[in-house]
């Protein structure tokens, strides 16, 4: 059950992050005049198929809490391949771009998604460890 | 020192504040009295069976079916299971991980690395990892949440 929510969740997130990338892109299309994005009917479901692909590779982040620091790295970047994987064949299958520039735009899109999640993950542990550090401040035993 | 005693009409409403000039001894056994951490926890070792204060322990592990009771440098053997020990100790005593209950008093700090996951220092040097999971708990009796 617990790692059912954790796909769900987990596909929820990944189809909002596709949904940026599509939506920016369309948002500067748009400004830059050209208005060359377009909706085939299968496009908007794939994103969700693409969610839920991508949420299968977020078993590889379950139980990171036993590894050492280079496991954890080469676990996330595993992940991450896996991710752009899905991503990049879902774009082939789905027609999400046509011509290289197109992948580009994709992979980038991706990179930048992803990172800025680590990033955003990261720093949001470290406001509660700051935090929890404060608290345990004023309740610490003497040695 | 002076004590003042209010009746207020629900639980959550109750709350206890001590104004004191230094934290001495017996403040802390009054703070400890009043979160319910005083006490003792019946612990085992080389076969005899001892009442160890709570105050003393570090953290409780979880190893084979077994759990063991850790101090500043000693370790016991206890017939309770982790989870009989979170309601016995209650307070800040907090699962930390899965096989482990830490003793939030005695804490040195806490530091994260980029997953999520924390590790904890012990006042007597000893490390502890804290699982994203169990974060949550903490934060909440530590009154962050």
């Amino acid at each position: 059950m617990k790692t059912l929510k954790l796909i769900l969740f987990q596909a929820v997130c990944i189809s909002f992050g596709i949904l940026v990338i599509v939506g920016t892109g369309g948002v500067i299309d748009h400004f830059l005049g050209e208005n060359t994005i377009t909706f085939d009917w299968y496009q908007p479901i794939s994103f969700v198929f693409c969610g839920f692909l991508g949420a299968l590779a977020t078993l590889v982040l379950n139980d990171l809490d036993k590894l050492t620091i280079k496991q954890l790295i080469a676990r996330v970047v595993f992940h991450c391949l896996l991710l752009y994987a899905a991503v990049a064949v879902c774009g082939y299958v789905f027609k999400w771009y046509s011509n290289l520039y197109g992948f580009i735009g994709v992979s980038l899109g991706f990179f930048v998604i992803y990172g800025f999640v680590w990033l955003a993950t990261g720093y949001f542990t470290k406001m509660d460890e700051k935090e929890i550090n404060a608290a345990l401040n004023d309740i610490r035993d003497a040695d | 020192m002076r004590v003042d005693y209010e009746q207020v009409a629900e639980a959550s409403e109750e709350y206890a504040l001590i104004k004191a000039t230094e934290m001495t001894e017996s403040v802390k056994n009054a703070i400890d009295l009043l979160m319910g951490t005083n006490g003792c926890l019946p612990v085992i070792k080389g076969g005899s069976n001892l009442l160890l204060n709570k105050t003393r322990i570090y953290y409780i592990e979880s190893v084979d079916k077994k759990t063991f009771v850790y101090t500043k440098d000693e370790c016991f053997e206890c017939k309770y299971r982790l989870y009989e020990l979170e309601e016995i100790l209650g307070g800040y005593f907090a699962r930390c991980a899965k096989a482990s209950i830490v003793n939030l008093r005695k804490i040195q700090s806490i530091c994260s690395d980029f997953s999520g996951r924390m590790e904890a220092e012990l006042l007597n040097g000893e490390k502890l990892i804290i699982a994203r999971s169990y974060v949550k708990e903490i934060k909440r009796r530590l009154d962050l949440t």
